[in-house]
């Protein structure tokens, strides 16, 4: 579990963490979603203690066995299986070489885990990493997380650089450490990730929590898109309208996003020469948008919210 | 494997250290026997260069003969120069090279004590740069015999602790230097320069007592033949070592990256 209350910090005069409230439990899957410069990557350096964060506190661990992560920056770190967004790494050494120096010092490291979780991920254990693309780093990097076994792991941008079939392997080994108990949590910009393997999604912007929810809640009240495709053209003055109703596209084919529950949709949708519906919409991607993209609330508006 | 990871990391730097060092007073053991035939000469050839520091040396050579010739070339420039400048790019690159290099995050991210860690890492940066010194000391020593030299091999290494207990200062002012920096060579940079700056000083007879370097020249060097310990630099250099690690122990814990 983690739990993190008022955490704040400051590079200078700018506010980078303002009072990050969270609650992530055992077992659980977490995703932590921001655009670049929302202050994840700081919120986990500072739970970790890489950087000291101003003020909060921080409880991490699992079961009974919880501390205060603050206060014991080393007990916390043997907690937590940890992978940077930052993929340099020490050249010189080869990958099985490196994984035997991420390991050293956690108790509970299995080395031979971490080898077998290498070769599943198609690296090469005794190649150089100065020969390793980024998406080789970001998986090498997971599996020493993985394979510390540490019942918290914390990633940040764990699936950022991988191809499709990594991904695969990567989201089936975050679910299964969930499974077993572990806390999984980590920052991503791949929605599609989160979307399959998370229970909760927190969204974070300029240093705040906007919004935390079960990942089902949060599309449930996103708003909601058809893909109308229509037997011959008709202009947008005869298309039907209601407040929340929003019309794009032109001739035969048009979008309608909206608010109301589905069923009710559809039959105010019946006087249009329908002759194709596709169903858009529930995508964390235009939870995303809402959110963050040109049409979002600013930050004041979300305060007064708050 | 913190020790093996930073042997790994800086093998080739350590390796070039020992062969400068080796290149530096096989040379100049080499080149004995046909200085020592002219030594007598030397005071007059030493009048025409203007620097009394440099005459002083001189004189000394000929008055002490091949003890004050190894104690120029293996302690004052090895250990003076060659290792100083070794000590000043090994300490920096302790910590700032994890910042420059980005892989700082993915260390310190891992269970150990910052403290641990940095105190390891200054210690195996320490033997990176006494190790080979003091091994190219010894073996100058056997090697004064192919060129009919003797020298006193407890004499030689007292002389040795002293110098590296100056190297020692160097580098953990270098290492202390690199837990603020972000760039990994320049507190490098810093010390080299400010090193050099101490020398230049030194080569002027009517400043030298204010450079650093006039605690490891001959006057405090040669008289440990006959027992006489500079025991107050080597307290200054312990002093220096010291109140830099405290500073650096402080810095590390606070720092972000």
């Amino acid at each position: 579990m983690i739990e993190v209350h008022g955490l704040q910090k400051a590079y200078g005069e700018q506010k980078v963490l303002k009072g990050i409230e969270l609650a992530v439990r055992d077992g659980e899957v977490f995703g932590f979603v921001g655009p670049n410069g929302a202050g994840k990557s700081t919120f986990l350096k500072c739970v970790l203690g890489i950087a000291r964060c101003d003020s909060g506190s921080v409880r991490l661990g699992n079961g009974d066995d919880v501390i205060d992560a603050l206060r014991k920056p080393l007990e916390a770190r043997l907690r937590v299986g940890y992978s940077p967004g930052e993929t340099s790494l020490y050249q010189s050494l080869r990958a099985d070489d490196f994984l035997r120096f991420a390991l050293a010092h956690y108790r509970s490291a299995d080395l031979a885990e971490g080898l077998s979780l290498m070769e599943r991920l198609s690296l090469p254990l005794h190649k150089r990493i100065k020969s390793f693309s980024h998406g080789m780093k970001r998986k090498l990097l997971l599996a020493q997380a993985l394979a510390s076994r540490a019942p918290v792991l914390m990633l940040d941008e764990p699936m950022e650089g991988l191809d499709p079939e990594a991904r695969r392997i990567a989201e089936q080994l975050l679910t299964d450490a969930a499974s077993v108990g572990r806390t999984v949590f980590f920052s991503s910009h791949d929605l599609s990730s989160v979307e399959r393997i998370c229970d909760r999604v927190a969204f974070l912007r300029s240093g705040k929590i906007m919004e935390t929810g079960r990942i089902h809640d949060i599309l449930a009240r996103a708003s909601r898109t058809l893909h109308l495709t229509l037997e011959h053209e008709i202009d947008v003055s005869m298309l039907p309208e209601r407040p929340g109703w929003d019309w794009e596209g032109a001739g035969t084919r048009w979008r309608l996003t909206f608010e109301d529950d589905l069923a009710f949709t559809l039959a105010r949708l019946q006087s249009l020469p329908i002759v194709g519906i596709r169903d858009g919409s529930g995508r964390l991607e235009d939870v995303f948008e809402s959110l963050y993209g040109p049409d979002a609330p600013d930050h004041s508006t979300f305060e007064e919210i708050a | 494997m913190l020790f093996r990871q930073m042997l790994r990391e800086h093998l080739f730097l350590v390796l070039g250290y020992q062969v400068l060092l080796i290149a530096n007073i096989a040379a100049a053991i080499a080149y004995w026997p046909e200085l020592r035939e002219n030594i007598e000469a030397i005071p007059a050839v030493m009048k025409l260069i203007p620097s009394e520091t440099l005459r002083n040396m001189a004189f000394m050579l000929e008055e002490q003969g091949y003890w004050a010739y190894f104690g120029i070339q293996q302690l004052f420039k090895g250990g003076g120069v060659v290792a100083m400048m070794a000590a000043s790019i090994l300490g920096s690159l302790l910590i700032a090279r994890e910042a420059d290099n980005r892989t700082a995050e993915f260390l310190f991210s891992r269970p150990i004590s910052r403290s641990r860690l940095f105190l390891t890492r200054w210690g195996a940066g320490m033997l990176f740069v006494q190790l080979p010194f003091a091994l190219t000391t010894a073996g100058a020593w056997a090697a004064s015999g192919l060129v009919g030299e003797s020298l006193s091999f407890s004499m030689v290494m007292i002389a040795q602790l002293h110098l590296g207990l100056f190297v020692a200062a160097v580098f953990t002012v270098a290492a202390t230097l690199s837990t603020f920096a972000e760039h990994q060579l320049k507190p490098a940079l810093i010390v080299i320069g400010a090193m050099l700056l101490q020398l230049a000083i030194y080569m002027v007879k009517d400043l030298w007592d204010l450079s650093i370097y006039k605690s490891i020249d001959l006057d405090r060097v040669l008289p440990i033949e006959t027992g006489t310990y500079p025991w107050a630099s080597t307290i200054s250099f312990a002093a220096i070592t010291l109140l830099s690690l405290s500073v650096a122990l402080w810095q590390i814990r606070r720092r972000d990256f």
